[in-house]
């Protein structure tokens, strides 16, 4: 192996010393141990990459959206963990699998732990009742800030918009056209129709923008006319959403966000 | 109203997986795109994706490669969609952390003026040559992540390190690289996370 091969190889060797025992170095190696001036050159090289690896290390990484991951992830274990409080038997049976050995014989454990998790249950229902409620619908009474708290649970998850869209025109659904601005990127999360007692639909697409969950509600003709007093083509905002409304041939279409609204059209 | 992430591994690996690689996945991207923003959006989008789809990876030593592989396919779907190299304002290179202290050959060489000029290396070597020096990939780690041969990553590794030495010489002048050529991988592959 001539020396200009052997730097080829060694190119590719790293400063921390991992690639010491990997064979594809090891006939370069040897012959730096034969060779004072590859071995100096190695020497250079990996002095070279040392500094390049403490400049790329010195960026500076914004601490704000690692904290967002972690967050929703810690959100995310919380609500599991009380899901398997309340599972089913056929979960409980999956959790038999995993039962350390003082968990057996011990009622009182899980007659305690059972109590506890019931509390917790009713906390989160009692919390997540008034979203199960039905929205208003009554033109008069109507608000987009109340619809908004009570859109959940979504009917249909899919993160895909396309499919999405097919689910909610498959249904004879309001279904947009084309996500504006910065949502014709946007992945779903799922969506939602609501029937007005009135007559008309809404139907109500989550996307996900940049961490941000969007809201695109579709009112039909004759939906449309909850929105007749909110703003056309203007941001307002209310109860702590940002509200955003424009026509599509005959149906309204109303986007809300808690998010930055630059980001999204 | 919560973000409804779908979360279809275990909330503790991802968090760990979070604190591990959230950093480097960050600096990969700005590496990339060469904007704060863009860079925060790339790597949390490369973690949306692994709550959803790391479930799939058998082998945990495979997420490094995964992540980055990630990252770099939708760095490459937005250069394609927008048909064009992102705009890369140098100023946008950061200053180093304040704390950071440089070492050895480091003491030479300014970390700001290496990343000034290691962003004006060409696409195609800067790529390999990041993941070189973020994090330490093996050769067969970059391989991976690019899905390009190893022969391919050792030229790339040996033409990028030469050019940003020449560059570091040189001072390089302040004109951008004349933009090359970026491979795409394939679509089929690019989905199967």
């Amino acid at each position: 192996m001539d020396n200009k091969t052997a730097q080829d190889i060694l190119t590719g060797y790293r400063a921390n010393g991992e690639d010491a025992r990997d064979p594809f170095f090891a006939d370069a190696l040897e012959q730096c141990t034969r060779d004072p001036e590859l071995a100096t050159w190695l020497e250079r090289e990996r002095a070279f990459d040392r500094s390049v690896n403490t400049a790329l290390e010195s960026i500076e990484v914004p601490a704000d959206g690692k904290a967002r991951l972690l967050e929703m992830a810690a959100r995310m274990e919380k609500r599991q963990g009380e899901g398997a409080a309340s599972s089913s038997d056929e979960n409980d049976a999956l959790i038999e699998r995993r039962k350390p050995a003082f968990w057996r014989g011990h009622r009182w454990i899980r007659a305690s732990l059972g109590l506890a998790a019931a509390c917790i249950l009713g906390l989160v229902l009692w919390q997540t009742l008034p979203m199960l409620q039905q929205p208003n619908f009554e033109p008069e009474k109507f608000s987009m800030g109340e619809f908004i708290s009570r859109a959940m649970p979504l009917s249909y998850r899919n993160d895909d918009p396309v499919n999405v869209k097919a689910w909610l025109a498959s249904r004879n659904a309001p279904t947009p056209e084309a996500f504006p601005g910065n949502l014709a990127e946007a992945s779903a999360l799922g969506c939602r129709i609501f029937e007005l007692p009135q007559g008309g639909k809404i139907s109500l697409i989550c996307l996900l923008k940049n961490g941000e969950v969007v809201h695109y509600f579709v009112f039909d003709d004759a939906a449309s006319e909850l929105l007749a007093a909110t703003p056309l083509k203007t941001w307002w905002t209310e109860d702590g959403w940002h509200l955003y409304s424009f026509n599509e041939g005959n149906q309204r279409i109303a986007v809300a966000t808690q998010g930055n609204p630059h980001h999204i059209l | 109203m919560t973000v409804q992430m779908n979360m279809q591994i275990s909330p503790t690996i991802f968090q760990s997986t979070v604190r591990e690689w959230y950093d480097a996945l960050y600096r990969f991207a700005f590496s990339l795109s060469r904007n704060p923003d863009d860079a925060a959006d790339l790597t949390q989008n490369a973690f949306y994706k692994f709550a959803d789809k790391g479930g799939s990876i058998n082998d945990p030593t495979k997420i490094k490669s995964w992540l980055f592989s990630v990252v770099y396919r939708e760095y490459v779907d937005q250069f394609r969609r927008r048909g064009r190299y992102p705009e890369s304002p140098l100023e946008l290179v950061p200053e180093p952390a304040a704390n950071h202290r440089p070492e050895a050959m480091a003491d030479r060489l300014d970390s700001r003026e290496v990343l000034h000029q290691l962003a004006k290396v060409s696409e195609k070597y800067r790529v390999p040559l990041t993941l070189f020096y973020l994090k330490s990939f093996s050769y067969k780690e970059i391989a991976a992540t690019l899905e390009i041969p190893i022969g391919t990553v050792m030229s790339r590794l040996r033409r990028g390190k030469d050019q940003l030495r020449e560059l570091l010489e040189n001072g390089g002048g302040e004109e951008e690289q004349p933009a090359v050529t970026l491979e795409f991988p394939k679509k089929k592959e690019a989905r199967n996370g």
